[in-house]
């Protein structure tokens, strides 16, 4: 099953073998599971959100033309898809009784557990991008997608994804500039 | 070099692009600007903790449930959707093609069920229904008439309008696929 392109695999899914499905999840998941967790901060909502991305790939897969590698599409239809939850997320709008519950609660092991988990500087001050800027850099510099490749996946120009990657480079600059002359770190400089 | 070149150069150092030249040449830019040097350590690092990160790896249990899910689901069957819609508008066009062909000739049809005394239950029913339609047709010709005059001298815009919106869109068309050209050649 390896040996097969992902393009032969997506023909056998689509003439019928659902088995075959199951190696472009284990071609593709550790990306997708890493792009939405860059985005969503949170593994067990970067899970569900990971599983429903497999499903949303299936059911979409009789609509993918070979112009874009399989993996481009698929970083588009993850991006979109966390999206499309974080703002489904923000119309449920909160209670303020429970804006002070959730306040109250942020010392448990879990909270304990993801602070831990967003402790790298890179890690918090990447997180704090606004997505349009977060996407590029995550795809550039992480997981080191070309330009062009980015251009595809979010559907923009290459000049406009080039401005925005060193837009966000120079806002990443600014943030760790400043937290760490909150932390007083000195360079000697 | 001014400092906005020495950072032009650093985003070329963070594309891992700069060649020997430009590196020395931002080297010594950075040896005598301050400012430009905290620029680059702090981009240095950037670039430093990214290619630090480990990559994430997905819950071990993940294709399991993918595929659980997807079992449930039903399978394609090599059939596309766009096969089995251009079936069910082929078959419509079909029906609506018969049923005009039935409409426009319906009163010699009649006058040859008439012939037949066997049809006479069914034309019980038929001859009010091809009356109604006459007086329908008839109906429609005059409004078709009165919108006639209202609609006639906009028409003579409507040639030029379709001419230049034609134009237009294959110029779109065109500029579209000269700028993919363009990027794929960059
Ligand atoms: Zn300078």
């Amino acid at each position: 099953m390896s040996n097969y392109t992902d393009y032969e695999l997506i023909q056998g899914v689509l003439a019928g073998n659902k088995d075959l499905f199951s190696e472009l999840v284990t071609r593709y998941k550790n990306l997708v599971y890493s792009v939405i967790l860059r985005m969503i901060n949170d593994r067990e909502e970067a899970d569900d959100l990971a599983q429903e991305v497999f499903i949303k790939l299936y059911k979409n897969l009789d609509k993918y033309y070979p112009d874009f590698k399989f993996s481009t599409w698929t970083i588009r239809i993850a991006t979109n898809h966390v999206i499309d939850y974080r703002r489904k997320k923000k119309q449920e709008t909160v209670p303020i009784e429970d804006v002070e519950f959730s306040l109250t609660s942020e010392d448990s092991p879990e909270s304990e557990y993801i602070k831990r988990e967003q402790s790298n500087e890179l890690k918090k001050i990447v997180s704090e991008l606004p997505d349009m800027y977060k996407i590029p850099i995550v795809l550039y510099h992480e997981q080191g997608l070309s330009y062009q490749e980015i251009s595809d996946i979010v559907n923009e120009p290459l000049s406009k994804v080039k401005n925005r990657i060193f837009r966000g480079r120079r806002m990443l600059k600014e943030s760790l500039l400043s937290l760490r002359h909150k932390e007083g770190i000195s360079y000697g400089l | 070099m001014d400092c906005e070149s020495a950072n032009s150069l650093m985003m070329k150092y963070m594309d891992g692009d700069l060649s020997e030249h430009e590196a020395a040449r931002l080297n010594h830019h950075i040896t005598e600007c301050a400012a430009c040097k905290e620029e680059f350590m702090l981009y240095d690092s950037i670039v430093k903790d990214f290619s630090a990160l480990t990559l994430v790896k997905a819950p071990d249990d993940l294709e399991s449930r993918v595929m659980s899910s997807i079992y449930a689901l039903p399978a394609y069957t090599g059939q596309t959707v766009s096969h089995i819609m251009y079936g069910f508008w082929g078959l419509i066009a079909v029906i609506m093609s018969l049923g005009a062909l039935l409409v426009m000739n319906r009163d010699y049809i009649l006058e040859q069920m008439a012939l037949n005394p066997s049809f006479a239950p069914i034309l019980i029913f038929l001859n009010p229904l091809a009356a109604s339609v006459k007086t329908l047709f008839a109906q429609t010709q005059m409004l078709v008439q009165q919108a006639g005059a209202v609609v006639e001298p906009g028409l003579n815009w409507v040639v030029p309008i379709a001419v230049c919106s034609l134009a237009v869109a294959q110029f779109i068309i065109y500029h579209n696929e000269k700028q993919r050209k363009e990027k794929v050649a960059e």
